[in-house]
């Protein structure tokens, strides 16, 4: 009886903590989209960091999901993404803002399989700590079904891809790689 | 090659693995030529670790020749003798370039699993499951070894492995433990735990200016060690009240500092440490923190509590009031191994100490999963085991 006690407590914290999750989750489903953000400090300069980021050729090797980068025109991009083993996804991006040192931003073409968009900003942080930099992703839709649609085409939500390619992108600026437990 | 798995709880094997190859241009690899078995291994040995996959090649305290470097790798040439650090570190974060490596930023592939339980993750650990990277392990004839242009120490010397291999972990670890006690002249420190890692803290303690140590361990020959190796005061905390025997040895002040090299698996025989079992084996309470709750009684009024004993996860009844009247303060982590390679192996050639005296047993790495045993039951002895391929 004391062991069986026990073990609802058990459940319970841990449906506690489950909740708290989903809770925090939930902050990044608005009523109109799937949207979410998230900030890392690198110490690299604000304007080195968003060359970096904005070079089709280096994008793919940090952005998940995203296998490459060609350029169109002067303001259009077409992104590749990874959908599942073996296919993949072509969407034509609008660059919709491009200050130097300050942020870029980018949203889906008018007849691309989705509509969304991202930006990435860079400011300085205090005390010569490096740069903060906050990348924003957004699915425009209904709330929750957006959100589910998104997961089902891209494998994560907006919030595991944005800080796993911050991530990323923070080890192969600051480090020069991006960590692996590979043996091979 | 060959390579000492996790199996399960108690069960570790001698596997035969694909050798270790060179992935990211900042490895390594590094032929093994003594590695050791440590106290935390005995977490995940014991089941209490969470993160570990059947199959894991671990083991963290290793040395070796450099056979092949990545290519930004300028500092290493094949041929060279390295100690490489436990924890991973890039060398170019925040963390690290304070000296903070154990906090590094940028090791650690699975930095997500940590951050659901820690909020943010330390650095990636050799070795050391999978929520510290999934790298493996140096308990083994080869290891990759990432970062290797910044943390590997090279040992130009010509000293016996067995003199300079604890630079990988434990001496740091018992270094940072009393370094963390800021000691000033007289200070007396007391040790709850006389392992390896108790044993170079004692010593650490003394080297930085303590007056007196004072260690507690249950085993003979722990404390046996203590006193010859540490020259501390070496009681079986079995046989006094500790806190008042604390009391009466420092003129009734209470220690300095308190150093804890014991963790999350303390036993004693009071009910709340009985109580404490109970609920890590109900997985209520991760850790069983008896030692900390007896150094907050213990310190003195302004003392320092240095923590190098492992912690996981959540502890109960920490009595926070005495801590907060008393004004003490908290010092822990893991260690920051790559400030200290250097200092440290400065004193070893120095002659300030020499840290293979705590070896008691050498064996084979197809010896591991008895060795394991043997450490794990503190049979015959055993205070610690190198092994070698």
């Amino acid at each position: 009886m004391t062991v069986s006690k026990r073990a609802v407590a058990a459940g319970a914290g841990a449906v506690g903590v489950a909740l708290l999750l989903a809770r925090r989750g939930a902050r990044d489903v608005t009523s109109d989209r799937a949207r979410t953000s998230r900030t890392v400090t690198i110490r690299r300069d604000a304007a080195e960091l968003q060359r970096t980021f904005t070079d089709p050729a280096r994008l793919p090797e940090f952005f998940r999901g995203v296998t490459s980068v060609e350029p169109i025109d002067a303001t259009h991009q077409r992104w590749t993404f990874a959908t599942g083993k073996n296919k993949r996804m072509p969407v034509d991006m609008e660059i919709v803002d491009d200050t130097p040192g300050k942020r870029f931003a980018w949203r889906t073409a008018k007849h691309a399989p989705f509509a969304g968009g991202g930006s990435l900003t860079v400011t300085a942080a205090p005390g010569d700590r490096g740069t903060q930099v906050r990348l924003a992703l957004h699915v425009d839709g209904t709330g929750a079904k957006a959100a589910a649609a998104f997961h089902r085409l891209f494998g994560a939500s907006p919030a595991q891809i944005s800080m796993e390619s911050l991530r990323s992108f923070k080890a192969l600026t600051e480090a020069g790689e991006i960590p692996t437990a590979a043996r091979s | 090659m060959k390579a000492v798995t996790w199996q399960g709880t108690h069960k570790m094997s001698v596997s035969t693995v694909p050798d270790p190859q060179i992935v990211n241009p900042r490895d390594a690899i590094v032929k093994i030529t003594s590695t050791a078995i440590c106290g935390s291994d005995l977490h995940f040995y014991d089941g209490r670790m969470p993160g570990f996959e059947k199959g894991d090649i671990v083991g963290h305290e290793f040395m070796g020749e450099i056979v092949e470097v990545g290519p930004s790798v300028k500092n290493l040439t094949p041929g060279d003798r390295v100690v490489v650090p436990f924890p991973i570190a890039c060398g170019a974060c925040e963390p690290c370039l304070r000296g903070e490596t154990a906090a590094c930023d940028n090791s650690n592939p699975n930095a997500y699993m940590v951050e659901a339980a820690y909020g943010y993750s330390p650095a990636a650990l050799y070795g050391y499951s999978h929520l510290f990277g999934g790298y493996s392990g140096g308990q083994a004839e080869y290891a990759r070894v990432p970062f290797a242009d910044f943390g590997p120490l090279k040992i130009e010397s010509g000293l016996d492995d067995e003199k300079v291999l604890f630079l990988s972990d434990i001496l740091p670890t018992g270094y940072q433990a009393a370094e963390n006690c800021g000691i000033e002249p007289g200070d007396v420190v007391a040790v709850w735990g006389c392992g390896p890692v108790g044993q170079f803290a004692i010593k650490s303690a003394y080297l930085l200016g303590a007056s007196q140590v004072i260690a507690f361990d249950d085993f003979d020959y722990r404390r046996e060690l203590a006193r010859t190796f540490g020259g501390a005061l070496a009681v079986d905390p079995r046989e006094v009240d500790v806190v008042q025997f604390l009391r009466e040895q420092t003129g009734g002040r209470g220690p300095d500092a308190c150093i804890d090299a014991v963790g999350m698996e303390a036993h004693a025989m009071s009910a709340m440490s009985m109580l404490d079992e109970v609920k890590q084996a109900a997985k209520v309470e991760q850790d069983r923190p008896h030692v900390l709750r007896e150094m907050i009684q213990a310190a003195g009024k302004g003392a320092t509590i240095s923590l190098a004993g492992v912690y996981t996860g959540f502890v109960d009844a920490i009595p926070f009031g005495a801590a907060f009247g008393k004004g003490l303060t908290f010092k822990m982590g893991q260690t920051h191994v790559h400030r200290y390679l250097r200092p440290l192996l400065e004193r070893i050639e120095r002659g300030d100490l020499d840290p293979s005296a705590i070896i008691t047993h050498r064996c084979k790495l197809d010896d591991a999963p008895q060795a394991y045993a043997t450490f794990q039951k503190h049979a015959d002895g055993c205070e610690k085991v190198v092994m070698t391929p």
